[in-house]
């Protein structure tokens, strides 16, 4: 029934003054098609922790497993969209779109056959011959979650997707992406610092503390999709979320500011 | 955009050579200077066509041109080597790169006389002084623009799957192109430099012998009209190859439309 599950992550940086712990002992479970944010301050180790998930890095202690098997290396059944989209400028949009799928040795017809259809899903069909500067920061983030999707990942990790997005794109996304994952049943993990954008994404909200991060607290939401982040339970939900980590945010800025 | 400052630079062209033809001409009619020592356009311009005619010209351009042709391919294969020893070596990485730039500023001219010693005056030292020209700009390109390849790009593609030979040459590689590009240019204008240095010095044939040729016979006129060939063949392959090569990324990557004028 667990999709992805993490056991005891520990993992800090050797730094000038002694050593610095990130993540401590982290445990977690998610299910498969659950949709969880992680919501904390900014400094806290959730991108870490979103690394560590992807293989992109590696804990010092504590173990992830998908469908109960131990993983290491980085493998795209943990696919990350990255918080600048990380597309590739010498490519088109198909071509950033199917890299993966080329990569893997999808023969050409059948990659192309997959593309398009995520493509169409992101709205993107028009733009499909554009360099990645011709697109605005929105649109780029659509070819990010459709190159994510066109790997047809175990679990899609998105790392603060829509943070560099005016209020207006965020919006429409956060639509799109609530009618994605209810179309496709994805097992997703969002990392956000914006705990409105987690109250109205998620099935489940799990609150860092900060430095070293710990899981503070569980929010289990059971409001019916689609929602939207001006919902009134949404607004109340977040207003809850965030009574339990103002302290961390807190304790975030006067550190950050300190150093 | 682009397509509109073509179209102005023509005329732009057209109107700074003929300005400096117009100068050129006046000095020479007011005879500040013996003939000899300042001849006219039209003087150059027929020792021009003369060269031609009787193939000289013809001749040393080929012979610069394969000498550079093959000075620069080694110095590609080479400088690429290098600098993917020094990407591989954070040891090598760390001890040639401000080598590496030293060197660069290190006038390749000065390799003739060790040249000569070990080659003897021939082919092999001439094009061993254009790789030595070339060399170091390829090399710190190639270092330069992999190390400074973010490592998102990297983190990205090998989220995907991507490894080894596929990562290197489908990632690493496009990534670093505009750095690469941009010192394969400089490193071609070097390479130009240093062979026509040592083509005056080792006299063998080619456009710097020519050039020596003209002044041991006084003929200022050939010296012009040879400087001229030296000039419109770097042109030829700064402008056709490099800065189009140049444009092509720049555009495709968003960096900058606008091509620099003349």
């Amino acid at each position: 029934m667990s999709k992805l599950e993490l056991r005891g992550i520990t993992k800090y940086y050797e730094t000038g003054n002694g050593r610095l712990l990130a993540l401590n002992n982290i445990s977690l479970t998610v299910k498969d098609g659950e949709f969880v944010c992680i919501v904390g301050p900014s400094g806290c180790g959730k991108t870490t922790l979103l690394n560590i998930i992807a293989g992109l890095e590696k804990p010092q202690e504590g173990e992830v497993l998908l469908d109960g098997r131990q993983v290491n290396d980085t493998s795209p059944d943990r696919l990350m969209v990255f918080q600048e989209g990380a597309l590739f400028p010498w490519l088109t949009v198909l071509q950033n779109v199917e890299f993966g799928l080329r990569t893997a040795g999808v023969e050409k017809g059948k990659r192309q056959e997959i593309t398009r259809r995520y493509l169409e899903m992101m709205h993107l069909s028009k733009f499909e011959n554009s360099y990645v500067h011709q697109l605005s920061t929105g649109m780029k983030q659509r070819v990010a979650i459709a190159r994510g999707l066109a790997m047809d990942p175990q679990v899609l990790l998105m790392d603060e997707p829509f943070a560099a997005l005016d209020a207006q794109t965020r919006d429409m996304l956060h639509a799109e992406l609530q009618n994605i994952h209810s179309r496709t049943r994805k097992t997703i993990v969002f990392v956000t610092h914006n705990v409105r954008e987690s109250a109205c994404l998620a099935d489940r909200v799990l609150a860092l503390t900060y430095r070293p991060a710990r899981i503070k607290k569980e929010f289990p939401i059971n409001f019916p999709r689609p929602r939207q982040i001006e919902d009134h339970f949404v607004v109340d939900t977040a207003k809850m979320i965030f009574a339990e980590i103002k302290d961390e945010v807190q304790r975030a800025v006067s550190e950050q500011n300190v150093r | 955009m682009s397509g509109k400052s073509r179209t102005n630079e023509i005329p732009d062209a057209v109107l700074f050579l003929a300005v400096l033809l117009g100068i050129w001409e006046l000095v020479y009619r007011f005879a500040i200077y013996p003939t000899y020592l300042f001849p006219s356009p039209a003087m150059v311009a027929s020792s021009l066509f003369a060269s031609i005619n009787n193939g000289l010209l013809q001749i040393g351009i080929l012979t610069s041109l394969t000498r550079l042709a093959i000075g620069y391919i080694l110095s590609i294969v080479f400088g690429a080597a290098i600098g993917l020893a020094m990407v591989k070596s954070a040891y090598l990485g760390r001890t040639l790169r401000p080598f590496g730039v030293g060197i660069q500023s290190f006038p390749s001219i000065a390799w003739v006389s060790p040249a000569i010693l070990w080659f003897g005056f021939n082919d092999y030292a001439m094009i061993f002084v254009t790789v030595m020209g070339a060399l170091f700009s390829i090399t710190l390109g190639t270092y330069d623009g992999i190390r400074n390849t973010s490592p998102t790009y990297i983190n990205a593609a090998r989220n995907m799957g991507a490894r080894g030979a596929r990562l290197f040459f489908f990632v690493m590689l496009p990534a670093a192109s505009p750095k690469i590009v941009s010192e394969l240019r400089h490193g071609w204008s070097f390479a130009w430099r240093s062979l026509i240095g040592a083509e005056m010095i080792m006299a063998t044939l080619g456009l710097g012998h020519l050039l020596m040729y003209g002044r041991e016979l006084n003929d200022l006129s050939l010296v012009f009209a040879v400087m001229i060939a030296i000039f419109a063949v770097g042109q030829v392959f700064d402008r056709l190859l490099f800065e189009k090569l140049q444009n092509k990324i720049s555009q495709r990557w968003g960096l900058s439309t606008e091509p620099i004028g003349l």
